[in-house]
């Protein structure tokens, strides 16, 4: 037993028997992989419970999706162990592993038959599946579900519960459960939580990743009873939008969203919820330990909430001076779009093609003011999409200090976040993230238009799916749909741009380097 | 010899009684220009006698105006022989400036435009070589004709000599070693020489358009009008369907004046020079090249009933962001239009007349992000980012990064407000791209550039960004900066004066007042 920790695999093999994990093939990626799928598979499970418990239809479809999961997972969890946890492999195993969640959760849609519907052949439902899945998971929101009441509540829960995973991250649940992954368990919650940084909120990496859970659950249970409290969600209704609200994910058990319940206080609330999950969980841990200064303190929070105001004033003005709106529609639609679409939830309050809400009939001003927050986004550590607001700011400062360099090339600036000089690897790859971005909207827009989307369209998608939003612009608005806007090919890419727009751009770039490296060593042996 | 700074009072008067000369770069950048302005006046005076004495004697007032404000005003004036950084980009953005202010009293002073706001865009799209008009061009008399498309040539002309003279002039001593630039040394190190064969050049190359023109039956006019836009990377035409009315010879002959148009004026060099070698070897030459015939083969797979040499046109006319039309576009398939938005933001070759982002800039920056991507798995990776065989400076790389945040965050004002003055969303992006790219058409504007579709508000609103497009940000934030401390300058000097002819007691006893 002695001579176990005397290398590196025999370290490796102790500390995961000790802790009780399996002991197998050092493989990060395919082990947090495994993990996912568990989580996945158990999430599945209890909304067939769910299914059975009310509507009973779509039952056989979740249990066999929760036993496929479940089986692939558990066999990768038990077969394999965390093994290097090298930057490449990190990558890996964050790129890998959302993938397979988006292809394993689309088991359950393809099985309970939930898109087809007459004329739609296996392929396209498949397609579908796919999408609604990745929409789901990278908590984008988008749709191409027509018929909302053919799915069963567990299925359409499950819907709802994928966003919730898919918010806070299941690598970070992950983290969060087996402590063992703590091993460069920082690195996985980097590459996984949006935004350019991770903050540590405890000595230990599980700790951090648990308080954050517990933050993410709290606020769930938060909206959850308070829209229940209000009239008119049910309690079924309040659970599975606050899963979705808390997530910043933005689907809906109504094909009208929000726009269903027709409340001001409903509305209210999910305003209320969406900003909460749209700022840093750090300062929400950091208020919830008494200190509340930490929100005004904060110079993210400050532009964060200063772009929302200013962006609400600006449409509600537009709405309003348009004319085709009185004062309180404007400031009801206006006020809520701009929060749904600027936390890049996507929820809509459009009762109806043409109402208030439906963004797509606004003002070309007001149209413009939310395309250009599909791209800014929320606060980083949030639960948001976008570049995030942390990015934006380092990126203005970059470039006031170009300006300044022009004149002054030989003085020494450094760009500056609140009040801290941020160091110049991270301005460098924050520019290199930007240019990125800009690089697969261009090349995103073309592909789209190419495969049949109008420019409108495929301008506005692209944009709002890299920003994991939604809805989007033209025949993608909030009353639209995806499967009409867009061809079955088109579908397949977004449903990647979900993925890339979640996981950041890098971890899926970079996500075959291990597996080449590997593939090359094992050809070189 | 005594250095030319410090105040005229602390100098003292020359000998002989005069003034002494101004140590002022912005300043003599805008008599030269000015005289500029009067000589091609003159000579579009002269040139349209026959046709229109009305306008003629108008420019040949103006003509004798401007060179006369600019020679006379010359002599008090000298360079320093080293200008800050600084100092050339706010004479560039001032000189800009001015001639806009001179063009558009032009365009009232002959009564081509009635009101201030449409002479001024006028006159903003002419010396931004932006291909965006308020006027019917076929109502227009031939001196006015060929005089606002010399307004695009003398844009094309100062926006090359800036790219290729004055700005590696600037920068070259800086650490903001200009490598997106490939100026060869072919040229001569001297900046007096350069300009010389820069603008040789340039007039060699209109000369040969002209003729070229003429030949395929164009007519004098025409022919000389769409030489002098097309050398320039303009894209005004005296037609008001573009090329559309003209025929497919003088397509091609616009179409090969285009690619030569927006291909680096170091290209040029090297092709009159016969350096196959360094042709070859110029990775932006061949991206230029790639670009060409990769959005040709696109953009005729996928527009219905468009030739080949239509597309070849539409997309030299993108890349080097003219603006001419044979057809339109905008009404063909979306991809082809998402294709060409793609290709005019991103512009043709550095040191040329056209505008947008510079396809060397682009390059290196697509370096640099794959760099960064790189650096991802490898945070202590030490990568060197190399243009033309030389390492990229970093600061020219973060001067590059910045450069390209500043164009989205003008596309995106651009748009904003644009869209808050009524164009639809789609146009109101494309407007802005294009216009920032000095192109022109686009969807809320038509493919021919007619501003009449857009409110009136829109079209002004567009001049600032005709002027960004054309000297890129920096330099009119710059020019901002100078103004202010022009103003400031003037300011205290007036402040001073009406103290001294108030209170001459208090400045003399240096009380607490004047130094206030």
């Amino acid at each position: 037993m002695r001579g176990l920790w005397r290398t590196r695999a025999g370290r490796a093999r102790r500390a995961t028997m000790l802790h009780g994990a399996p002991v197998g093939r050092p493989s990060t990626p395919l082990h947090v992989m495994g993990l996912a799928l568990i989580f996945v598979a158990a999430g599945m499970g209890v909304c067939a419970l769910i299914e059975w418990a009310s509507t009973n239809q779509d039952s056989g479809a979740l249990v066999l999706g929760a036993v496929v999961s479940g089986a692939v997972g558990g066999l990768l969890w038990w077969r394999t162990r965390v093994g290097s946890t090298r930057t490449r492999d990190v990558f890996a195993a964050v790129g890998w592993t959302w993938t397979a969640m988006t292809v394993f959760g689309a088991v359950p849609y393809l099985l309970a038959g939930t898109f087809a519907t007459p004329g739609i052949d296996f392929v396209e439902q498949l397609v579908n599946a796919v999408f609604e899945s990745a929409s789901g998971y990278s908590s984008t929101g988008s749709t191409v579900m027509v018929d909302f009441e053919r799915a069963g509540r567990g299925l359409m829960m499950y819907r709802q519960l994928s966003q919730w995973y898919g918010g806070m991250g299941i690598v970070v649940l992950a983290v969060t459960v087996l402590p063992y992954l703590g091993v460069g368990g920082l690195d996985l919650i980097a590459a996984e939580a949006p935004g350019p940084v991770s903050d540590r909120l405890a000595p230990r990496v599980s700790e951090t990743a648990r308080r954050l859970w517990t933050i993410y659950v709290l606020s769930t249970l938060a909206v959850t009873a308070a829209l229940f409290a209000v009239p008119g969600p049910s309690l079924y209704d309040s659970f599975a939008h606050g899963l979705t609200t808390a997530a910043t994910g933005g689907f809906s058990t109504y094909a009208d969203s929000i726009g269903h319940f027709d409340s001001v206080l409903v509305e209210m609330v999910v305003i209320a919820g969406m900003l909460f999950g749209a700022v840093s969980f750090t300062l929400h841990w950091r208020a919830g330990n008494g200190e509340w200064r930490a929100y005004a303190r904060d110079s993210e929070f400050r532009i964060f909430a200063s772009l929302i105001v200013g962006a609400a004033a600006f449409v509600v003005a537009v709405l309003w001076l348009d004319g085709s709106l009185g004062a309180g529609e404007a400031l009801r639609a206006g006020v809520f779009n701009v929060v749904s679409l600027g936390t890049s939830t996507g929820f809509g309050n459009a009762t109806g093609e043409q109402s208030p809400g439906d963004y797509v009939f606004w003002a070309p001003a007001a149209q413009m003011a939310i395309l250009l927050l599909f791209v800014v986004g929320a606060s980083a550590g949030s639960t948001s999409g976008g570049i995030k607001v942390m990015r934006a700011r380092v990126l203005a400062g970059h470039l006031i200090r170009s300006f300044k360099h022009t004149q002054q090339p030989r003085a020494v600036f450094a760009v500056k976040h609140g009040g801290v000089a941020v160091p110049e690897d991270m301005v460098s790859r924050m520019a290199g993230f930007f240019l990125f971005y800009v690089l697969l909207i261009c090349f995103g827009a073309i592909a789209l238009t190419t495969l049949g989307g109008d420019l409108e369209t495929s301008i506005g998608t692209i944009i709002s799916v890299m920003g994991n939003m939604g809805p989007a612009l033209g025949e993608a608005g909030p009353t639209s749909n995806y499967a009409e806007a867009f061809s079955q090919p088109a579908r397949l890419l977004l449903a990647g741009f979900m993925l890339v727009g979640r996981l950041e751009i890098f971890p899926v770039l970079l996500m075959f380097a291990a597996p080449y490296r590997a593939a090359r060593a094992a050809l070189a042996r | 010899m005594k250095p030319l700074g410090g105040s005229p009072r602390a100098r003292g008067r020359a000998p002989g009684g005069r003034r002494p000369r101004r140590d002022s770069h912005t300043l003599l950048t805008v008599t030269d220009a000015l005289t500029g302005l009067g000589i091609v006046s003159g000579a579009c005076a002269v040139s349209g006698i026959a046709d229109d004495l009305g306008d003629c004697v108008v420019l040949g007032l103006a003509a004798v105006l401007f060179s006369g404000v600019g020679v006379l005003s010359r002599r008090r004036f000298v360079r320093r022989p080293r200008p800050t950084t600084s100092t050339v980009l706010s004479g560039l953005a001032v000189t800009w400036l001015a001639l806009v202010v001179a063009g558009a009293a032009t365009y009232l002073a002959t009564g081509t435009v009635e009101r201030v706001d449409d002479a001024l865009v006028e006159s903003a799209a002419g010396f931004s070589t932006t291909a965006l008009t308020t006027l019917d061009p076929t109502e227009l008399s031939a001196a006015m004709s060929l005089w606002r498309a010399s307004t695009q040539w003398l844009g094309g002309l100062l926006g090359v000599i800036a790219g290729v003279v004055a700005l590696p002039a600037a920068l070259q001593h800086k650490r903001l070693a200009p490598a997106e630039w490939i100026v060869n040394d072919d040229f001569a190190h001297n900046r007096q020489t350069r300009r010389r064969q820069v603008a040789v050049i340039y007039l060699f190359l209109t000369a040969l358009l002209g003729l070229a023109f003429a030949a395929t039956g164009m007519g004098a006019e025409h022919s000389a009008v769409h030489a002098l836009t097309t050398i320039s990377t303009g894209g005004f035409s005296s037609a008001a369907d573009s090329f559309t009315s003209f025929g497919a010879a003088s397509a091609a002959v616009a179409t090969v004046g285009m690619i030569i148009a927006g291909s680096g004026y170091a290209v040029i060099w090297w092709a009159i020079r016969g350096r196959a070698g360094a042709l070859l070897r110029s990775p932006e030459l061949r991206i230029y090249g790639a670009v060409l015939s990769v959005g040709t083969l696109l953009v005729w797979w996928r527009a219905d009933g468009l030739s080949w040499h239509d597309s070849l046109f539409t997309t030299a006319s993108s890349v080097s962001t003219t603006g001419f039309a044979v057809t339109d576009w905008t009404v063909a398939d979306p991809s082809v239009t998402a294709l060409l938005l793609v290709i005019i933001a991103t512009g043709s070759m550095i040191g040329s007349a056209g505008g947008g982002l510079h396809i060397s800039r682009a390059r290196i920056l697509v370096a640099f992000a794959r760099r960064e991507l790189r650096r991802q798995l490898d945070p202590g990776a030490v990568v060197v980012l190399k243009s033309g065989g030389r390492a990229v400076d970093e600061r020219a790389i973060e001067r590059m990064t910045g450069h390209q945040i500043a164009h989205f965050a003008t596309c995106a004002s651009a748009a904003l407000l644009l869209a808050l003055f009524g164009v639809d969303l789609v146009g109101a992006v494309y407007t802005g791209i294009s216009v920032l790219s000095t192109h022109g058409p686009g969807i809320g504007v038509g493919p021919y550039g007619d501003l009449s579709s857009l409110d009136r508000m829109a079209r002004i609103s567009l001049v600032p960004f005709m002027l960004a497009g054309r000297l890129s940000l920096v330099p009119l934030i710059i020019a901002v900066v100078w103004a202010v401390r022009v103003q400031r300058v003037l300011g205290r000097s007036l402040r001073k004066r009406l103290a001294k002819l108030h209170a001459p007691e208090l400045l003399s006893g240096g009380s607490a007042g004047s130094r206030r």
